[in-house]
């Protein structure tokens, strides 16, 4: 008997129980799926992977180059933004929400590549496309790291064996407290990654990355190194492949439509009936663009007087002066005004530049430095007018090759990153606004939502 | 015991009779009454001189005692929940006597019933800390909610009232803050009902929250139970850890038919009136920045477009602008009876609040009908329902304008209106009188409020059945169902003017926000009393509940004439509100439930068993269960144990001639916190089929943590009740010790991690006290005189934050921070030393206390505390014949005020209007000054950001307050009886009539409005352009009939 009554009270209790499990169950409203349901498909997978490309224009859509541009010696000081101030004044606080909100973009992205190399293998995707998904995740991941560590920390070289403190390196999507890796470990995190990238990528991939895009990406990597001869190599790669050609225009962010020199770039979309609107350059045309004559970032004169003279310079339309005879006359950037464009984010300008300089540096191979700038040269001056001679030096190289650059790559974050180079691995005596390159200023500040114990912000104070 | 209890109360002996008696000796008859006037069916009538003479008074009342022997005899009137009586009477052989007898609700009766979780007891037996307050205590002053009146009179239950907007809600800490990022605000239970109590419903649009009790008619309430130790509280298991507050309304007491009208009509005015720069004063310190700055010439303005000579011409007084008289005016009106089958309490009221405020008002009506019914010897059945409606005419207040641009970004030098036609800045003609608009509509209080309609109307109805079967004496049954609705609409009407949005000019927008809350609880219990003999008796309850509330909030997707896709609540070219449009359009009219559903499913027990009614012990354990916690903790469980000791009981204790009472009690247990919005656990993706590269993408919004449960608290509490020469003092004293853990984090995670935000529980907190409460008879005469005080004690500190920093925590635009080792609601500031009296540069101290010119906010340190250290109140009441006079002083000790807004309000020269202490800025070399040099250049203050924190603008909260002065007279029952009446009650009422205080600011009792509960829980007492609270004086007039 006494059996029985227990056997029934056992039921009860777990009949009840489960039901009580399912009573306290509520399924999400609306657009909100839960993660479960999400990742129970290759399209959500592959839906996940979206997403991360779409948080990348949340930093390089345009913010953290004008982070960069408005450290380095290309822009005037900005007027009416206290934010973007500070980081012209190479003393960024950590309240700073502007970097701060900034900051979380490349993460986000991170985030998302992690969370599909960690269920990938779950699905029954194609060698084919298994092998393309985690090839664009290690791209991603690469990337959204490199652009961290090129403003957040030292750069490469500020100390001797580059154990000077980093960022955070995060390969998994666990939540969890950690510290800044050196930069050192930073880098070699970033060539993995692009080396596991190139292994994996296809030659062709719509929008999203390809091997080129990964190789691009990691010839800029070597080359902020130093690392001038494996530079070369992964640039001439690309170049080689005759996949890319400059063409004939200097422009190459254009609206609906890509330039043929581009390897790899951000994609913006406006379909005004279908109320459908991802735009990837909101943050360059914004800062730039002038209404008039006022901008929030302008061109200083110094650097308009380095190319004014040359009126050849197909590149010169893109800065106009405004307000001409008043006391208020400025130079203005008209490069970025228009909406909705694609930003080239790798480009083949940029690697012919960089192999130039780079076979200059090591004094490999002149021939081949010296076309890549005549190249580039001859687009802008639209003949030959302006080109090296075939013998011309290494060191004349290397000149014309940053002289062309600066202007080439205005407003894309570049000038920064090139000075921090020649601070670090060439030993040159660089400073902006008289800040050395190497003071403590010359790096972005941290949020404050980074500070545990295990992670240390960059000292304060700026550059004094 | 019944001698214990005190006797001050008015005595009527009447000399004539209105009744005719038979002319038999020794008679002695009267009728009882309570303090309202209603008839006491059912009181205890002894002669304490002869034990067999007693009487029980009728269903009017009325009650006859003959046969007494003649002597001095003492007449005992005694009857639940009141004061005991008792009248001294010389009977001689001829004697016939009538007297009136009116008993006053007793306040610390041992036989008085406390509402405890599901059921009440004896406050003998109780073993838990509970303060109960009556009808009384929540209507002695004109205020639209409950809350506001419990202010210093309950021990250790903090409430910092609300700003002086209509209706604005106050906060309530019992016993100290144990929680950061959840809602850390007590239960509210309304006959025995969790309401919905969401305080951020519509955010804190105009510088406002939603005050989600002002829709309760405090005329409806019946009694307050503040429930503060696990022994109390655990029945709620994990919802009870910031303490419950128990509401109970009124049913019809045992009686005949009876009616009661009660008024209140008042004016309001602010505590102070802030204090602005006229336009001259204005100018002139612009310009001694200007000069300060090295600049020449005519200065300019960067902030509006308005020239120095425009300026000069201009002096506008715009705190005058805003701020009036406000009238207020209450009408509550009931009906009551109570037979033996049946019993019914109806109540209307109409309460209309008008703040100092122009153009804002609370207005509510509301309606209650409670009836039970006995439908047999062992069925009864019970009805709860009451439907409020409450229109709150809003205006914008601080930070949103009104009064708040008033005393900043309204400058004296901008007109109301243009002095002649003309042309404005955009270069539309304007004719003389129309609004001036050139620094924005918001810097025009006057045409902000006037070109703008604003009401949010709350319809709340909160109704309940019960069925209560009882099979024997000592068993019961009851099961209760019940639904609380809570129906926000907003609606906002821009007339053309104000808004520039729209490009048709003959035509304004209309924003209709509504919102629905539905919130379905039952609840089943079952109660067994078993009395194993006179010494020991034991109580067991059982039950089950489950609850369950939804949020909807229905949006109009309106398309304009180019076929775009609208603000989802915006209703372009409209002339009127959305609820006075003939036929208002709906086009494509979506509701979207606002994923905030969840639900409780509960079960639990208690048991109480009394040794010799001297021993109590009382067990309680709750098991919990919620879609708020994640799906690894989905049940908790909740146990408390308390102890109760009626020492003098003891036979040797009888002898005392000083103690008559003196209970000891303690309780241990843990009890729970859930006040965080649902699904903060799960991992949620935002999945969109078109988005980056024309392709699908799916962003997760959450990151997953299903370990995330409810906070939890260990409390310890140990009292003393005592009772003091047949109870001229009585009182109360507790320790308490609450060790909370796993305290909800919102936290603000490393970005690292791939998102900006987290909910855990990581946090742990101690909070520690003493709250001592004292209630003496200091004259109990002709002229009688009370004091009641109570003082509260709290220690609160953060023990652990789980290895993230100070600035972990998210918590909106707050100031205040979490810091191991300090409260929470810590001032992290950059500590200002100083101004330079050679520079007039302001000097601040870095982290280690050396002086700097520059402010870095690595230099913060923790240097205050919004929290007090004590708490409390003073009632005195004084009573001579039908005159009373009371006046309740409030105080808050120790502690901090940041005053964010003067960092503008006195800092640099900028769109800011100053406060005259501006003057106390430096000039010339040698000044010792409080403010640094005048300038326009936030560089010239060390700064690389606009405004700074810095301590410049930390004050020291301490402050004393007469929250209440009444000045009553009562009718004697024979006059109110010649008007026909039952009672008649005429008082003066006068709230918040004097402050003392240091505070250089408004008003130092501050609740500003809030952002989340994060911002609510950290930042009370931080003050930003928030309206001073008001005064009112008023005049109520009682009546029963």
């Amino acid at each position: 008997m006494k059996k029985i009554y227990y056997f029934i009270s056992c039921i009860v209790a777990l009949s009840l129980t489960v039901s009580c499990e399912k009573i306290l169950e509520f399924d999400p409203e609306g657009s909100n799926l839960e993660e479960d349901e999400v990742l129970s498909t290759k399209e959500g997978v592959e839906s996940l992977l979206n997403s991360a490309y779409g948080s990348v224009p949340g930093y390089l859509g345009g913010s953290f180059q004008v982070f960069s541009d408005l450290m380095a010696d290309d822009l005037q000081q900005p007027t009416d933004n206290t934010d973007f101030d500070q980081i012209y004044r190479h003393n960024v606080l950590f309240f700073n929400s502007t970097v701060g909100n900034t900051y979380g973009a490349p993460y986000a992205s991170i985030f998302k590549v992690n969370r599909v190399l960690e269920v990938v293998n779950n699905f029954d995707f194609s060698l084919v496309e298994a092998n393309r998904i985690k090839g664009e995740c290690y791209f991603l991941r690469a990337l959204g790291h490199f652009e961290v560590v090129k403003i957040f920390a030292h750069t490469y070289g500020y100390s001797n064996d580059n154990t000077h403190p980093g960022i955070a390196v995060k390969d998994v999507s666990t939540n969890e407290l950690i510290g800044r890796s050196s930069v050192e470990e930073v880098y070699q995190f970033i060539i993995n990654d692009l080396t596991e990238a190139i292994s994996l990528l296809p030659v062709s991939n719509s929008i999203y990355a390809t091997q080129d895009a990964a190789r691009a990406l990691l010839a800029k990597v070597y080359f902020q190194q130093g690392n001038y001869n494996e530079a070369a190599q992964a640039a001439s790669e690309v170049i080689n492949s005759g996949r890319y050609s400059l063409g004939s225009s200097v422009d190459r962010h254009l609206i609906n439509d890509v330039p043929s020199e581009a390897i790899w770039w951000l994609d913006s979309y406006l379909d005004i009936d279908a109320g459908i609107n991802f735009n990837a350059s909101a943050a360059l045309n914004g800062n730039y663009r002038a209404i008039n004559g006022n901008a929030q970032l302008k061109p200083t004169r110094d650097f308009y007087n380095i190319y004014a003279a040359d009126t050849s310079d197909q590149r010169l339309d893109f800065f106009v002066i405004a307000k001409e005879g008043e006391p208020d006359e400025t130079v203005v950037c008209t490069k970025f005004d228009k909406q909705n464009f694609n930003v080239a984010i790798l480009h083949l300008t940029d690697l012919k530049l960089l192999r130039a300089e780079a076979l200059a540096e090591a004094g490999l191979d002149l021939a081949t430095a010296v076309q890549d700038v005549n190249d580039v040269r001859e687009r802008a001056y639209g003949g030959p007018s302006r080109n090296l001679s075939a013998g011309a030096s290494a060191t004349a190289i290397i000149e014309a090759a940053r002289y062309e650059r600066r202007i080439e790559m205005f407003g894309e974050g570049d000038r920064f990153t090139q000075l921090k180079r020649m601070g670090a691995i060439e030993g040159e005596n660089i400073s902006v606004r008289g800040d050395a390159w190497d003071c403590n200023g010359m790096i972005l500040q941290f949020p404050i939502s980074e500070k545990t114990d295990l992670f240390e912000l960059n000292p304060t104070g700026g550059c004094n | 015991m019944k001698n214990r209890f005190t006797r001050f109360v008015f005595v009527f002996i009447l000399a004539f009779s209105g009744l005719h008696f038979s002319a038999v000796a020794q008679l002695i008859s009267g009728k009882v009454i309570d303090d309202t006037g209603l008839p006491l069916p059912g009181a205890a009538v002894t002669v304490k001189e002869q034990p067999s003479i007693g009487a029980i008074t009728n269903a009017d009342g009325y009650f006859k005692l003959d046969n007494i022997q003649p002597g001095s005899i003492t007449i005992v009137i005694s009857f639940i929940g009141f004061e005991t009586q008792s009248i001294p009477v010389e009977v001689t052989a001829s004697t016939q006597k009538n007297l009136d007898i009116q008993l006053v609700e007793s306040s610390n009766s041992l036989d008085e019933i406390v509402v405890v979780g599901y059921g009440v007891q004896r406050r003998k037996e109780n073993t838990g800390s509970i303060v109960r307050l009556s009808a009384k205590d929540v209507t002695d002053m004109p205020a639209p909610s409950f809350e506001n009146t419990i202010q210093g009179k309950a021990p250790g239950v903090q409430i910092i009232t609300g700003s002086g907007l209509s209706a604005s809600p106050s906060v309530v800490r019992i016993r100290g803050i144990s929680s950061i990022s959840a809602a850390g605000d007590p239960l509210y239970v309304v006959d025995n009902i969790p309401i919905t109590q969401d305080y951020f419903i519509n955010g804190n649009s105009g510088g406002m929250n939603t005050n989600p009790l002002a829709t309760i008619n405090p005329n409806d309430i019946e009694s307050v139970e503040i429930l503060k130790d696990a022994s109390a509280t655990a029945i709620y298991g994990s919802r009870g850890a910031n303490g419950v507050i128990l509401i109970t309304t009124k049913r019809g007491k045992k009686g005949g038919l009876r009616f009661g009208f009660n008024t209140n009509i008042g004016f309001s005015e602010p505590t102070r009136v802030p204090e602005m720069l006229s336009g001259p004063e204005y100018l002139q310190l612009y310009e001694e920045a200007w000069v300060n700055d090295g600049n020449v010439g005519t200065p300019t303005f960067p902030f509006a477009n308005i020239s120095w000579e425009e300026a000069q011409q201009n002096n506008t007084d715009w705190v005058s602008q805003t701020i009036g008289t406000g009238v207020k005016q209450m009408y509550d009106f009931n009906v009551q009876k109570g037979a033996e089958k049946y019993n019914f309490y109806l109540g209307g009221s109409f309460d209309r609040n008008e703040s100092y405020l122009l153009g804002n008002s609370y207005e509510r009506l509301s309606g209650r009908a409670n009836a039970d019914f006995r439908l047999s010897p062992k069925f009864k059945l019970g009805v709860s329902t009451s439907l409020s409606r409450g229109d709150n005419n809003r205006v914008d207040a601080a930070w949103s304008g009104g009064l708040g641009a008033a005393m900043s970004t309204a400058l004296p030098i901008y007109p109301i209106y243009w002095a002649e036609d003309g042309v404005n800045g955009n270069g539309d003609s304007v004719r003389a009188g129309d609004y001036w608009l050139e620094a924005g509509i918001g810097n025009n209080p006057v045409a902000f409020r006037e070109q703008k309609e604003w009401r949010v109307r709350e319809i709340r109805s909160i109704n309940s059945l019960n069925f209560i079967y009882s099979p024997t004496n000592n068993l019961a049954f009851n099961f209760t169902g019940s639904y609380d609705l809570m129906r926000q609409t907003e609606d906002v009407f821009l007339e053309p003017d104000i808004h520039q949005v729209d490009s048709i000019p003959d035509n304004g927008i209309a924003i209709h926000i509504p919102r629905w809350i539905h919130n379905y609880n039952m609840f089943a219990t079952g109660s067994y009393d078993l009395k194993i003999n006179e010494d020991n008796k034991l109580n067991i309850m059982l039950g089950a509940e489950y609850q369950q509330s939804v949020n909807y909030l229905q949006a109009f997707k309106t398309v304009n004439e180019s076929g775009n896709v609208g603000a989802d609540f915006v209703i372009p070219k409209v002339d009127r509100p959305y609820y006075e449009l003939d036929n208002p359009r709906k086009p494509d009219t979506t509701y979207t439930e606002d994923n905030r559903r969840f639900n409780f499913l509960s079960f639990f027990t208690r048991i109480n068993y009394s040794l010799k009614d001297r021993y109590f012990v009382q067990g309680t354990l709750r098991a919990d269960g919620s879609s708020k916690f994640g799906r690894n903790k989905r049940y908790g469980f909740f146990p408390a144990v308390g102890l109760g000791w009626i020492i003098t009981e003891e036979d040797f204790f009888n002898t005392s001639p000083v103690f008559n009472y003196l209970k000891l009690k303690t309780s241990l247990g843990y009890v729970g916190s859930a006040g965080l919005q649902p699904n903060q656990w799960r991992s949620t993706y935002n999945v969109q089929g078109i988005a980056y590269g024309q392709q699908p993408s799916a962003t997760p919004n959450v990151l997953e943590n299903p370990n995330l449960q409810w906070e939890s608290a260990l409390n310890f509490d140990l009292g003393l009740e005592f009772g003091l020469w047949e109870d001229r003092i009585t009182g109360e004293l507790a320790y308490y010790r609450k060790a909370s853990s796993d305290v909800f984090l919102e936290i603000g995670i490393p970005r690292y991690n791939g998102f900006a935000t987290y909910w855990d529980n990581v946090g742990e907190i101690l909070n520690e006290g003493v709250e001592f409460q004292i209630l003496t008879r200091n004259l109990t005469g002709r002229l009688q005189w009370t004091t009641n005080f109570n003082i509260a004690y709290n220690y609160n500190e953060i023990t652990s934050l789980g290895g993230y920093s100070a600035d972990a925590i998210a918590g909106g635009t707050n100031d205040t921070r979490t810091v191991i080792g300090y409260p929470v609601g810590t001032n992290f500031l950059v500590r200002h030393s100083h101004v330079d009296p050679e520079t007039g540069a302001p000097v601040y101290l870095d982290i280690n206390g050396n002086e700097t010119l520059e402010w870095d906010p690595v230099n913060r340190v923790p240097v205050g505390k919004v929290l007090p250290d004590a708490i409390g109140g003073i009632t005195n009441t004084f009573k001579y014949n039908q005159f009373e006079l009371s006046f309740l002083f409030v105080y808050s000790i120790g502690g901090n005020i940041y005053d964010s807004s003067s960092k503008r309000q006195l800092g640099r020269m900028d769109g800011w209007n100053k406060t005259p202490h501006i003057y106390d800025r430096w000039q010339q070399p040698g000044d010792v000054a409080m403010y640094p040099r005048l300038t326009l250049d936030f560089t010239n203050l060390g700064s690389t950001t606009e405004w700074i924190n810095t301590t410049l603008w930390l004050h020291d909260a301490s402050y004393a307050r007469l929250r209440n002065l009444t000045f009553a007279y009562n009718f004697k029952p024979e006059a109110a009886r010649k008007m026909g009446l039952n009672g008649l009650r005429i008082a003066f009422i006068g709230t918040n009539l004097l402050t003392f205080t240091n505070y250089p600011g408004i008003d130092p009792e501050i609740a500003r409005d809030f952002e989340n509960p994060t911002d609510r829980n950290m930042s009370p007492n931080i003050s930003y352009l928030t309206p001073p609270q008001e005064r009112t004086y008023s005049l109520s007039l009682n009546v029963s009939f």
